[in-house]
């Protein structure tokens, strides 16, 4: 195998021709750039995809640490406190500047409604605090403790930065809560729809042949079926009974069922491209074997638009999540998702009464645009070659 | 692993490195989702030419007339349908390419290489020079890193271009240049055939004269053995020492390429030479060019009789009913033409 064959050294021409004027380059950074730092340079570009992955990456960090961001647990009844509005973080008191703080809420009746009614009390004042003890938790499900990354030192007061609900339960830290459950029910349906439709994509797409006709027929049905209806046979077959966390997988393995077409198509179209590639078959003549062509010059040519297209398919995931849920199809309390949330904005009156409790509602709709804009953005970018 | 034909390698001149022998390629054509068969692309239909040791054979003919599959079939990226082709490895074994097993195969490709036409979509834009004119060598696991990168660094600098490129990525370079790295990888396991299928066709006339002399120059220096195909027959007499022209993937006429380009014996092969630029216009005002009219035919639907006959000038009765075989002339050259002896064809002055 190693009848090495390197050319004596004096066969060459000891120095390279001269170069045409032309080919005298200025080295460019952009001559030398990693693939994967061509396409962020492209990404970075796209301002609102940026911006939708920096609001993206806090949400992200404010869901996984939902515990510590939040002041309370998403279970603390407050009677007392029942369709509270948001408080509003103050800085000036009585013309003065003041550190961050709050107003407490006094709580009336309206005479002739009977309705509560909250006012602020603008004789006091509450200061918010970093870092303070509140309810226990275990943070990440590893370290027992009770400090939370702000709240107010008042036994009797709460801070509701998003108002309450019905119950008198802190809207923000159930929101917080709600977007570790939405999203990593997001990332989870599309995992599962990543390794299906990545698969068939690729079964499809690589062998080509009848085996593509049938994937590609099963994928057209599958798109053909109106997917609520579908959603709600499938959910109200799942059991009442059953744990909610196993509900909650359940619920992304549905959804993931439908999600993969898209994926599939995405990769199914690389690779046939790809197929007919010169360097594909450049590669063949050198001799490389069919695992080395798939993984050092197919793959690698694929995965930002793979990655852009599962961006694509989160926001999918979790408007599903978010649909089944509100209409009491998929999670159910006490699991707390996005989806759970809007139950509550469900009628008018509740509406007109606490509007705020349209919040999950706007952060769904966020989040949907983040993901889309940055996939947008990938997507874009992810042919940093293109002629 | 080694496994001589039983009935090839008599019958093979000792001067010959590649013998095509009556190859064929049919490439179905499916319709529906049942992917029936509804008939079949005669790409390549019952070639038959060999290539001697250190020549540049030259392949013509307009775009669809088969000549790219012929050199995917000598480089076994496409399987034969029928026929042939052997191949002299350079320890003097013959071997038949077209039934060589997968591990033989990957012996073989050692010593045959191509050199493809695009040069945007036959580099991996993913790839750094290192990566790419290196990778033949790390595919059939010939030395180690560092004698990897000497090698590369050889290369380039053998090629034109400056060993310092070795971390840049193809799209750094100019399309000439990336026909060259691309001749760079062709050369990186010391080939002793190289297949250039359109090498200089997507280029600048100015920079594909200067790929061809280099090319002209690597042939020389390491004793290469070109077949060289392009559709615009002016490229290749400067660089072919025999042309082939082919028309719907089948031959027409075989010979040196300085006798045709005087002498066509073709129809076919006088049309195309019409095409081709004169050096000095009026020093053929004599006789008068027939160009070539008509497009060339659907694949699928090859004209009976002769192939050429909806196109060519002469053609008579006979010619649509009856095939002509592709045959030896007194003269040496081999033509497929009813007529070939008293047809009297216009050339081109030499240059
Ligand atoms: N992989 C393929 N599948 C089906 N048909 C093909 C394939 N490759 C080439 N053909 C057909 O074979 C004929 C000859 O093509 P080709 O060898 O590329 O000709 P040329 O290189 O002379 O332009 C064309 O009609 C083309 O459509
Ligand atoms: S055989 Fe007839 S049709 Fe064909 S090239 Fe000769 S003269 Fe023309
Ligand atoms: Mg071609």
């Amino acid at each position: 195998m190693t009848d090495l064959q390197i050319l004596p050294p004096q066969s060459f021409t000891p120095q390279a021709p001269p170069l045409a004027p032309k080919e005298q380059f200025n080295a460019d950074a952009t001559y030398t750039a990693k693939p994967w730092t061509l396409i962020w340079w492209r990404f970075r570009k796209h301002k609102l995809a940026v911006v939708s992955l920096a609001f993206m990456a806090i949400l992200g960090f404010l869901a996984l640490f939902a515990d510590f961001m939040s002041p309370y647990t998403p279970n603390t009844i407050s009677r007392l406190n029942t369709f509270a509005p948001p408080n509003v973080v103050r800085i000036f008191h009585e013309g003065q500047l003041h550190r961050p703080f709050i107003y407490p809420m006094k709580r009336a009746r309206d005479i002739e409604t009977a309705r509560v009614i909250y006012q602020e009390d603008r004789g006091k004042v509450l200061p918010i605090r970093f870092f303070v003890a509140g309810e226990t938790y275990n943070l990440l499900g590893l370290v027992e403790t009770n400090i939370h990354f702000f709240g107010i030192d008042d036994r009797r007061q709460q801070i509701n930065l998003l108002g309450t609900e019905s119950l008198g339960r802190d809207l923000f830290s159930r929101l917080l809560y709600g977007a570790r459950v939405t999203l990593s029910a997001g990332l989870i349906g599309v995992a599962f729809s990543f390794v299906l439709g990545l698969a068939l994509g690729a079964i499809s797409g690589y062998y080509g042949g009848w085996l593509d006709s049938m994937i590609q027929r099963l994928m057209e049905f599958i798109r053909s079926i109106p997917t609520i209806p579908l959603w709600m046979g499938l959910a109200a077959a799942l059991p009442i009974a059953w744990d909610p966390l196993f509900v909650y997988v359940l619920i992304t393995i549905i959804l993931s069922l439908i999600g993969w077409t898209h994926l599939a198509r995405v990769v199914r179209g690389r690779f046939l491209s790809l197929k007919s590639e010169d360097y594909v078959l450049a590669a063949r003549l050198a001799g490389a074997s069919e695992y080395r062509i798939v993984t050092r010059h197919m793959l690698p040519a694929m995965t930002s638009y793979i990655i852009a297209a599962v961006t694509l398919a989160i926001p999918e995931m979790i408007l599903g999540e978010t649909a089944l849920s509100f209409l009491g199809l998929g999670l159910r309390p006490p699991v707390v998702s996005w989806g759970v949330l809007l139950q509550d904005a469900q009628n008018l009156r509740t509406i007109s009464l606490a509007p705020w409790l349209l919040a999950p509602g706007v952060a769904v709709i966020l989040v949907v645009l983040a993901f889309n804009f940055i996939g947008d953005g990938l997507r874009d970018a992810a042919d940093p070659y293109g002629q | 692993m080694t496994q001589p034909s039983k009935n090839a390698p008599a019958a093979m001149q000792d001067d010959t490195i590649i013998s095509v022998r009556s190859a064929r390629k049919y490439f179905p054509v499916q319709e529906g989702w049942l992917r029936t068969i509804k008939g079949y692309v005669k790409a390549v239909d019952d070639i038959t030419f060999d290539i001697k040791k250190g020549e540049t054979f030259g392949l013509v003919g307009e775009s669809g007339s088969g000549k790219s599959s012929i050199a995917r079939l000598i480089l076994r990226a496409y399987d034969l349908t029928g026929g042939e082709i052997l191949f002299r490895r350079s320890n003097g074994e013959v071997v038949d390419v077209s039934t060589l097993s997968d591990r033989s195969l990957r012996e073989i490709r050692r010593e045959m290489q191509m050199i493809f036409q695009d040069p945007y979509s036959s580099l991996n834009p993913r790839m750094t020079l290192l990566e790419l004119v290196g990778e033949p060598m790390v595919i059939h696991g010939v030395g180690s890193e560092g004698e990897i990168r000497d090698r590369v660094a050889d290369l380039l600098r053998l090629v034109g271009l400056r060993p310092e490129y070795l971390n840049r990525y193809p799209h750094a370079f100019s399309g000439g240049q990336r026909q060259r790295i691309g001749i760079a990888r062709a050369l990186a396991l010391n080939p002793s055939f190289i297949a250039a299928d359109e090498a200089v066709s997507a280029l600048d006339v100015s920079v594909a004269a200067q790929n061809i002399n280099l090319m002209q120059d690597l042939q020389e220096q390491f004793g290469l053995t070109y077949l060289f195909i392009t559709h615009d027959l002016g490229m290749v007499e400067h660089i072919s020492d025999r042309i082939g022209v082919m028309y719907l993937g089948r031959l027409m006429e075989v010979g040196p390429t300085d006798e045709m380009f005087a002498k066509p014996q073709h129809p076919y092969t006088e049309a195309l030479l019409a095409a081709v630029p004169q050096p000095d216009p009026r020093g053929n005002r004599t006789r008068k060019r027939v160009p070539l009219k008509g497009e060339i035919a659907d694949a699928m639907n090859i004209p009976t009789g002769c192939p050429f006959h909806p196109r060519c000038p002469y053609a008579d009765v006979k010619c649509r009913g009856e095939v002509p075989e592709l045959r030896m002339l007194p003269s040496g050259r081999q033509v497929r033409c009813h007529y070939a002896e008293t047809l009297d064809l216009v050339g081109v002055a030499a240059a």
